[in-house]
């Protein structure tokens, strides 16, 4: 999520001086969506694994 | 190792969930940028985070309402019995959070969608509507959050200390109003009263 902020205020203030900055803003993102997912799968993926009774 | 239970569950267990959900917001404030070929990709993958993290965070807040009601917490009446701690009371707003970013998310990934035309026309209009009308369900639910939430802060009130929790009155409370005055004002163009002007 403060990836997210961070990305965020490069859009609105980095993006507009040059290209290179919005391609830089697209990297960032598509980390920023791996990233997130990875913690929306593997942290209740953890808990469920570490609480079953198998 | 930490035993997970029912009755010792709080509104942190959303955190994890969030980030998708405020990956979307960015997705759809990024489309704004970017180049035209890459826009499609960007606007489907923000789609794709908001499915996966709104439904996922509704389920839990409805473990979450299930804890508050079942295990003995009675907000208006016995306030001290298994409220959640002093230290992390105030993660009862949390669940404005996901609420807030997804009905934002949803409102701007609609606007993207008909300012390209995605798909087809009338398909990228749908998702423009669809967009405001799940924004406004998401804050029309979210103001049922925020009264749980104030209940459990005043049930506390004034014996609660401070701690890394306190930043749970930023980012709920922060994206929730941007829903409303950026969001839905800008779509629904419904007339405010105007109070205090002639």
């Amino acid at each position: 999520m403060g990836l997210a902020t961070i990305i965020t205020m490069l859009i609105y203030v980095a993006a507009p001086l040059s290209p290179g900055f919005v391609y830089f803003v697209q990297v960032l993102f598509w980390i920023d969506v791996v990233l997130s997912l990875l913690s929306c799968f593997a942290v209740p993926l953890f808990m469920y694994i570490t609480s079953a009774q198998i | 190792m930490h035993e997970q239970s029912i009755d010792k569950l709080t509104a942190v267990w959303l955190l994890p969930v969030v980030p998708p959900i405020v990956a979307s917001g960015v997705g759809g404030n990024l489309c704004l940028v970017i180049p035209e070929a890459a826009v499609s990709s960007t606007l489907i993958a923000s789609y794709v985070s908001w499915g996966i993290g709104v439904p996922f965070s509704m389920s839990l807040l409805v473990l979450y309402i299930h804890r508050l009601t079942v295990y003995k917490v009675h907000l208006f009446l016995s306030f001290l019995i298994q409220l959640p701690p002093s230290e992390i009371s105030v993660s009862a707003f949390l669940p404005i959070g996901p609420l807030g970013q997804g009905g934002a998310a949803i409102i701007q990934l609609g606007v993207v969608a008909r300012d390209i035309e995605f798909i087809s026309p009338q398909f990228s209009q749908t998702l423009h509507g669809i967009g405001i009308f799940a924004g406004l369900i998401m804050w029309s639910y979210a103001l049922l959050w925020i009264t749980l939430a104030i209940a459990t802060m005043a049930a506390r009130f004034p014996r609660i200390p401070f701690s890394m929790a306190w930043w749970g009155f930023t980012f709920p409370l922060g994206i929730l109003h941007k829903l409303r005055a950026v969001n839905l004002e800008e779509h629904l163009h419904y007339a405010r009263p105007n109070w205090g002007k002639s």
